[in-house]
């Protein structure tokens, strides 16, 4: 379960990064529109619910918010570390389909 | 919000961040370090086998306290799980008539103290501080009155909270910024390493920087104790209330089993025992009090139960605490993450390194961004050097004087007199001949000598520790001992972290200056935001 809530805390922060014109297009090869945007955005604020609730239902009523704080705070460095450093991503932009 | 109050924030942020940057700076490292605190009392302990059997190791301090100090005012004993590096046991002899009873020095606690091992026995170990050292070392410092160095650190804590605060609002697109790092571009990226530490982990920063001031409270802030209690002793009895000892009658009578005590007391207090006070020992007005373990609970305040000493009968438990004592209980329990499971203490350690490397960076973005002004960057102001100088002496110097350290602690002969001064000492060494680096050697030169200096050192620990301790990483992690293997791996890691940026910074070449265009007032006048101060300025 804290794996779990750590994945989607990565995941979560992952699909906040990629709602950025900037990451979005490197790591895509796509422009991002304000539709895929707003998705994205959503599906992150979701992750970030999911992330809650795996957190408290690993660590209790008591340690639960510590933890969910902390998988959140990791997962944000995990996908900044891999969305900046991380080799690869589109040079060229493509359209969005 | 005005432009003016942004820029006000963002002079405060600068000066509150630099001026005891350099004492948050090893404040930070020593307090991440002792998130590790029991891992590194065993690491620094390799001849100690891990604890299996508790309650072996709990009936052997017995027998030892009671062949060595029957007769003692009391006994301590830690209690012993796979955590602890052996059951650490002290006595405090019954005291002289006409002498003071009062607190005995470090060095009497010293001499009435055994280490009992994972069989049950008293054991030789090395002298060391271990993980303590760095407990200690990030709210007491070292060689200077305690309550100076708290003042010190809490006047430090209160720069952090402004610096943190004032931080927030100065950088006006924190949530747009959130995942921008602009590599190779010199003072930007600095700007944008700085703020990347500060924001990912910002919840954490808060958190451990206002439950540190509580921790400080009392002391910081005593008017509400002076006004309400005319003895301190008052306040003391009344937060950590306690069994009112007995006098001794002369009576001999034998203790009874501690193992069972402390069984019963885990039934009442549902959870692991952490400590164990037996007073009066060997007599029949002897008790035994039993506390739960910090590690079992969020609040640091944890609760107590007295036994009578000669058949083991409850006679008192510590009453429900107040809603005030829990809530600066759980804030200090919250600051120490004595609660946290591995997983969770993982994560604090990270965030403490998130927080050292955002007080590090801000501390070089000062120069960086400085150094681009200089009329001539070969003659730096006096003000300049000084704060490159600091820098490289404390961010270079002190993970050096760590190295040092831990390798004192793995060389230095164990038979050695005041050997866990030594050790100390040993840190202290490297950082002053840090120090001398800084200030004999070029700022370029310095830091890839003392990173590079302090990455070998770090990543080397493992190996040697392969070879001439029981305790080396394949050997920890066939056992299953994931501490110990964790804390050889750190090193490494760490220690190529150093290597790495020694590197970085020896391969750095600055890109020649380009002439700029001096914007015009048109230009001015449509930018927006031209005059606007990033954060750090």
């Amino acid at each position: 379960m804290n794996v779990l809530c750590l994945l989607s805390a990565i995941t979560t922060f992952v699909l906040f990064g990629l709602a950025t014109d900037q990451h979005h297009q490197k790591r895509l090869g796509t422009r991002l529109f304000a539709r895929r945007k707003k998705i994205l955005r959503c599906t992150a604020w979701l992750g970030v619910v999911v992330c809650f609730v795996l957190a408290f239902a690993a660590q209790g009523d008591v340690y639960g918010a510590i933890f969910w704080l902390g998988a959140l705070s990791f997962g944000a460095a995990a996908a900044f570390l891999f969305l900046n450093l991380a080799p690869g991503g589109a040079d060229k932009p493509r359209r969005a389909k | 919000m005005s432009k003016s109050f942004r820029q006000s924030q963002s002079f405060l942020h600068t000066w509150s961040g630099l001026l005891l940057g350099w004492v948050l700076f090893v404040i930070f490292v020593a307090g991440t370090m002792a998130f590790w605190r029991e891992g590194l009392n065993r690491w620094m302990r390799p001849e100690v086998a891990r604890i299996e059997q508790p309650y072996t190791v709990l009936a052997g301090a017995q027998r030892f306290l009671q062949s060595k100090a029957l007769d003692a005012k009391g006994w301590s004993i830690a209690m012993p799980n796979e955590r602890v590096a052996g059951a650490q046991v002290y006595w405090q002899p019954q005291p002289k008539p006409g002498k003071d009873e009062g607190r005995r020095g470090r060095r009497g606690r010293r001499d009435n103290q055994a280490l009992i091992g994972a069989d049950g026995l008293p054991t030789i170990a090395r002298e060391t501080r271990g993980g303590d050292f760095f407990y200690r070392f990030h709210f007491d410092l070292h060689y200077m009155p305690v309550i100076w160095a708290r003042w010190l650190v809490g006047v430090a804590a209160l720069a952090m909270l402004v610096a943190i605060l004032s931080g927030i609002v100065t950088h006006k697109k924190i949530f747009k910024d959130f995942f921008t790092l602009r590599r190779a571009k010199g003072q930007r990226s600095w700007l944008d390493g700085h703020n990347a530490t500060a924001v990912l982990t910002l919840p954490f920063h808060l958190m451990i920087t206002y439950t540190g001031l509580v921790t400080l409270m009392a002391m910081l802030m005593p008017w509400a104790v002076v006004a309400n209690y005319a003895d301190p002793d008052a306040l003391y009895d009344q937060l950590f209330p306690r069994f009112e000892a007995q006098e001794r009658t002369g009576m001999p009578m034998p203790l009874t089993d501690i193992g069972g005590v402390v069984r019963d007391a885990e039934r009442r207090l549902d959870g692991p025992v952490g400590s164990i006070n037996v007073a009066e020992p060997g007599d029949a007005a002897a008790t035994i009090t039993v506390t739960r373990a910090a590690s079992t609970m969020l609040s640091s305040r944890t609760p107590s139960l007295t036994y009578r000493g000669t058949d083991g009968a409850l006679l008192w438990q510590s009453p429900a605490p107040g809603g005030a004592s829990v809530t600066a209980g759980a804030m200090i329990g919250l600051h120490a993450g004595r609660f946290a499971d591995y997983g969770l203490r993982w994560l604090y350690f990270l965030c403490g390194i998130g927080g050292t490397l955002m007080v590090a960076s801000g501390l070089v973005l000062w120069t960086v961004k400085r150094r681009e002004k200089l009329p001539d960057p070969e003659r730096p102001h006096f003000g300049f050097r000084l704060v490159e100088w600091l820098n490289i002496a404390v961010v270079g110097g002190f993970p050096l004087g760590i190295a040092a350290m831990f390798w004192a602690n793995r060389l230095l002969p164990l038979a050695l007199k005041g050997r866990a001064d030594w050790e100390i000492l040993a840190l202290f060494i490297a950082w002053g001949l840090a120090l001398v680096a800084a200030s004999g050697l070029r700022a370029t030169r310095a830091w890839v000598v003392l990173l590079g200096a302090t990455g070998a050192l770090l990543a080397t620990i493992p190996v040697y520790n392969l070879w001439a301790t029981p305790r080396g990483l394949v050997a920890t992690a066939m056992q299953g001992d994931f501490v110990l293997a964790g804390i050889d791996c750190a090193l490494v890691v760490v220690g190529a972290g150093f290597l790495a940026t020694a590197w970085r910074v020896a391969s750095y070449r600055p890109a020649p200056k380009r002439a700029r265009k001096r914007p015009t007032a048109a230009a001015q006048a449509t930018t927006p935001g031209l005059q606007v101060m990033e954060p750090a300025e």
